[in-house]
């Protein structure tokens, strides 16, 4: 015999084997078509990935070969207006070999490095600025370039 | 049966619509949403701004110029110069401000100090047609020194003077009390030195004013030698003004 609370009524649901079973399938269902609704878009993306982009990405990349013993300056370009006294200038040429680098008030005499590059920084003065940045090989050949920079305290 | 069915339609109902909003952006505005588009709008407005004010600046940066040369002809504002890549036109105004740099002092001067043949620096902004600098500072620069590589190819001991051998010639460089000599050995520091030590052959770069009295004649400000003892006798000398 089962006990309940004093004053209260049990009351006891009975559901059919058959409802059990349609509630299952209807929430299976819904469940699937559910899933399907939200995977759709996606699917429907990968599939559409035009051939043309595949066949770039399959491209093997190209190779730029700098001439080892080119004398070039890559930093600063030609007539730069800049607002700092100090600028770092940087270039290429043969490797370790010395570089000289020259204005009206300062000089640096570097050396550039295995890989033939160079970078160091020279004090500029108001107004206009020449600077030469010359290479010198072992047999005494020299290479110069000239840049025309431009720096001023006041603002533009 | 009708029961199984309709239990069936009551459960697709219910788990359907549930998971299929997840999915899509729903078509009902909600606040919610209503919202986040907002802000999106803002930050699109935000971006857009931003990249009307990066271009507006690029192009300001584009006309912003300097000129460097010597002046040819001043008249009712405007300056013709003689630039290295040829002639360059530009204007000042009342408001554009004169510099004179003499013996590494800046100090304001006026306008009337520019006079033809004077070198000068402008700095300012390209007019519409791209033309005429329009200038805000001018800076009045001294004579500037030349600068002469080549192989010492005379040293006289008595007038302190040396020969070198540049691209375009023989020049005669004065070694004066105040030039500043420097020797260059690979692998060792800079270090200075006396006329004692320039020898023939060795590589030298050299600062001077020009002689104004004699040709292929200059008075050296700074010299820097390099001590290569295998140079060979075609070196690439040259000089640069």
């Amino acid at each position: 015999m089962t006990r309940g609370i004093p004053g209260t009524k049990i009351i006891k649901l009975e559901v059919k084997k058959e409802v059990v079973w349609a509630l299952l399938i209807g929430l299976t269902v819904g469940g699937l078509i559910a899933i399907l609704a939200i995977r759709l878009p996606v699917l429907l993306e990968k599939k559409s990935i035009p051939v043309k982009n595949v066949k770039q990405e399959m491209q093997t990349p190209t190779m730029t070969l700098i001439p080892k013993n080119e004398f070039n300056i890559t930093s600063p370009i030609d007539n730069s207006i800049l607002d700092n006294k100090k600028v770092e200038i940087s270039g290429t040429s043969e490797p370790l070999i010395p570089i000289v680098l020259e204005s009206s008030s300062d000089f640096n005499i570097i050396e550039s490095d295995q890989n033939g590059t160079f970078s160091e920084t020279i004090s500029l003065e108001e107004g206009a600025n020449e600077i030469f940045i010359t290479s010198v090989d072992s047999s005494g050949n020299t290479q110069s370039s000239k840049l025309l920079l431009f720096y001023t305290q006041e603002k533009l | 049966m009708k029961k199984i069915i309709l239990i069936i339609i009551i459960a697709l109902t219910f788990v359907y619509p549930v998971s299929a909003k997840d999915a899509t952006i729903s078509g009902s505005i909600s606040p919610t949403s209503a919202s986040l588009e907002l802000i999106d709008k803002l930050k699109q407005i935000e971006i857009f701004k931003d990249k009307i004010a990066t271009k507006v600046s690029q192009k300001r940066d584009a006309d912003k110029k300097a000129y460097y040369g010597i002046v040819e002809k001043i008249a009712d504002n405007k300056i013709d110069l003689k630039a290295a890549d040829g002639s360059k036109k530009l204007s000042f105004e009342e408001d554009t401000i004169f510099y004179s740099l003499s013996n590494n002092s800046k100090k304001e001067i006026k306008s009337s100090a520019l006079t033809p043949g004077i070198l000068i620096s402008a700095f300012g902004y390209l007019n519409d047609n791209k033309e005429t600098l329009l200038a805000k500072y001018i800076y009045l620069h001294d004579e500037k020194p030349s600068r002469i590589i080549g192989k010492i190819a005379d040293l006289n001991k008595t007038d302190f003077t040396i020969t070198v051998k540049a691209k375009e010639g023989d020049q005669t460089i004065d070694i004066e009390k105040l030039t500043k000599t420097s020797l260059f050995e690979k692998g060792r520091a800079l270090s200075k030195v006396g006329f004692t030590r320039f020898k023939l052959g060795d590589l030298a770069f050299i600062l001077g004013l020009k002689n104004e009295k004699q040709a292929n004649r200059y008075s050296a400000q700074r010299i820097i030698i390099f001590e290569m003892k295998n140079l060979t006798p075609t070196v690439n000398a040259e000089i640069t003004k």
